[in-house]
């Protein structure tokens, strides 16, 4: 547990750091949520009707945004063949990196969803269903993340090609997460989404870990 | 000079399996199936094409677009047969670091977009005049869209690497992880589907299909697959020679850097 | 028989544009197999050869 946490609090303490990308990614998905209403019209009934798939998106891109750092630069500086020495498997190191950019990155954003649900007209329920749905589905967002930056870590010009192998992986993430805020006339499809979000969730959050380390391990090569 | 690396392990040691799968050995043995398979798929495309064409009827409800189908179904099947292909050789990158599923996977990528880009136009063509519209968001057609997004993801993927050892390795990582995705995300854009439009669309798999329809499309199904096997052997060999040129060419390259002083 | 007038197209549409994509993508894995095949074969005739071919052929 030791090792653990040690990577953990290490990780933190980087991203938040000046230097860190916490506040440029919050930033990013603020000024996304924001810059809609000016392609979109600032009419307020169709702002609070796309508003939960605004904030999706928004919340998908500046996840996207902030993958680059969760490999490479450990990988680079070799901090990560270091940390392999250690008593913690390679699993369990991506498992704490992977928790640490979840609080440095995604916690953030769903604390400042607020704002962002005020300037898209979004009513109180809705805006806390929201934040519900974005503290069950950013960790399978991380996690196809985690996979993709794992991947592309040992490519010296790949930052662009991560998100190409990670969107499409996001799909099912992007569908339920909205639909259990927002979904049509059937009854109880709401809870469904949101009990598929969940077990999707926890289904990313059980193989990406291998995944990740297998990637890292052949990367290392 | 002294030849300090060992030895790679003549064919003739090697159990059946590992012998066929030697690339030096697949090189000698694949080379007696190339033309038989251009005869066989060229056979059974000119009676398919045949068959669809003049020798079978209209559909009683999509009318004459029936046709569309002969095409469309083989390419639709080959783009998910395709996955599969690149799924399992995947494994056998991952397991027994095997060179030949390395090349398998990497020669299948460019094949498997290329029939999903067949597939959706042909289902666009067919959804023209039979929904009113190129595009639905159709369960079907959405899924293979992203299909053909990982596709091409993967082919991306395989440009960016130098070292083409390593990436077969590391591809298979992000193969396998679609491969556990696929099904997921197929399962959600269906169930994205009815939620957002009834179910009353049209679609391409009719529940009865008469004979009539069913031989043309049978005979186009195997004339697809045996394209694609040929299509698939003949770039395995590209694949093959491309690796021994540029090993050729590294090492001549190392020995004149050690020839000079 | 096929009968006109009826998508016809449509029809066509799809047939050409399908015998399009696979004739330039049998066309595309051709030509790159024959310029492995020459690449290869010019390093041979320089009299480079893969190291396991080399010591088999003149074990000096």
């Amino acid at each position: 547990m030791k090792p653990f946490l040690a990577v953990l609090t290490r990780d933190m303490k980087l991203a938040t750091r000046i230097g860190g990308d916490s506040l440029t990614v919050l930033l990013f998905y603020i000024m996304t949520g924001a810059i809609m209403p000016f392609a979109i019209g600032p009419d307020k009934d169709q702002l609070a009707q796309l508003g939960p798939a605004i904030i999706w998106i928004s919340a998908l891109l500046s996840l996207l945004l902030a993958l680059d750092r969760l490999f490479r630069m450990d990988h680079e500086d070799g901090s990560l063949l270091a940390m392999r020495q250690a008593s913690l498997p390679l699993e369990m190191i991506v498992v704490a990196k992977i928790c640490a950019h979840w609080v440095t990155t995604a916690l953030p954003l769903i604390v400042a969803t607020p704002v962002l649900a005020i300037l898209l007209n979004l009513e109180i329920d809705q805006t806390l269903r929201v934040i519900f749905t974005l503290l069950v589905g950013t960790p399978a967002l991380i996690c196809f993340g985690a996979i993709g930056a794992a991947v592309t870590v040992s490519i010296k010009r790949g930052g662009l090609i991560a998100p190409i192998l990670i969107l499409p992986l996001s799909i099912p993430t992007l569908i339920f997460g909205v639909s259990a805020v927002s979904s049509g006339a059937i009854a109880n499809a709401q809870d469904a989404a949101l009990l598929f979000l969940a077990g999707f969730t926890l289904l990313s959050l059980v193989f990406t870990p291998f995944a990740a380390a297998l990637a890292l391990k052949m990367a290392a090569e | 000079m002294t030849e300090s690396k060992s030895q790679e392990p003549t064919p003739q040691d090697l159990g059946f399996f590992s012998r066929i799968a030697h690339p030096g050995y697949f090189l000698e043995w694949s080379r007696y199936f190339i033309w038989p398979l251009v005869g066989i798929a060229a056979i059974l495309m000119a009676y398919g094409l045949y068959l669809a064409f003049f020798n079978s009827p209209a559909d009683y409800q999509q009318g004459e677009t029936v046709r569309i189908m002969y095409v469309h179904v083989p390419s639709a099947w080959l783009s998910q047969f395709c996955y599969a292909i690149m799924a399992a050789a995947a494994i056998g990158s991952l397991v027994w670091r095997h060179p030949l599923a390395d090349v398998s996977a990497k020669a299948a990528a460019p094949l498997g977009a290329t029939f999903t880009a067949i597939a959706l136009i042909t289902g666009a063509l067919w959804g023209a005049p039979t929904w009113g519209t190129f595009w639905e968001w159709d369960g079907r057609m959405t899924s293979t869209l992203i299909m053909l997004f990982i596709y091409l993801g993967i082919i991306a993927l395989w440009r960016t690497f130098e070292d083409q050892v390593r990436a077969g390795r590391i591809i298979a990582v992000i193969t396998l992880v679609g491969a556990i995705n696929v099904p997921i995300i197929k399962f959600s854009v269906d169930w994205w589907n009815t939620l957002h439009q009834p179910a009353s669309v049209f679609r391409l798999d009719g529940p009865t299909m008469p004979p009539s329809i069913l031989l043309p499309l049978f005979v186009m199904f195997f004339a697809f697959s045996f394209l694609f096997l040929l299509l698939h052997f003949i770039s395995m060999r590209t694949e093959i020679l491309r690796r021994r040129a540029r090993a050729i060419e590294r090492q001549y390259a190392q020995q004149l850097r050690t020839q000079k002083p | 028989m096929i009968e006109s007038g009826k998508h016809l197209e449509y029809i066509f549409g799809a047939y050409g544009l399908s015998a399009l994509l696979i004739v330039l993508l049998s066309i595309w894995v051709v030509l790159s197999y024959k310029k492995q095949k020459n690449r290869l074969d010019t390093l041979k005739a320089m009299g480079l050869k893969r190291r396991s071919e080399r010591t088999q052929i003149k074990p000096e």
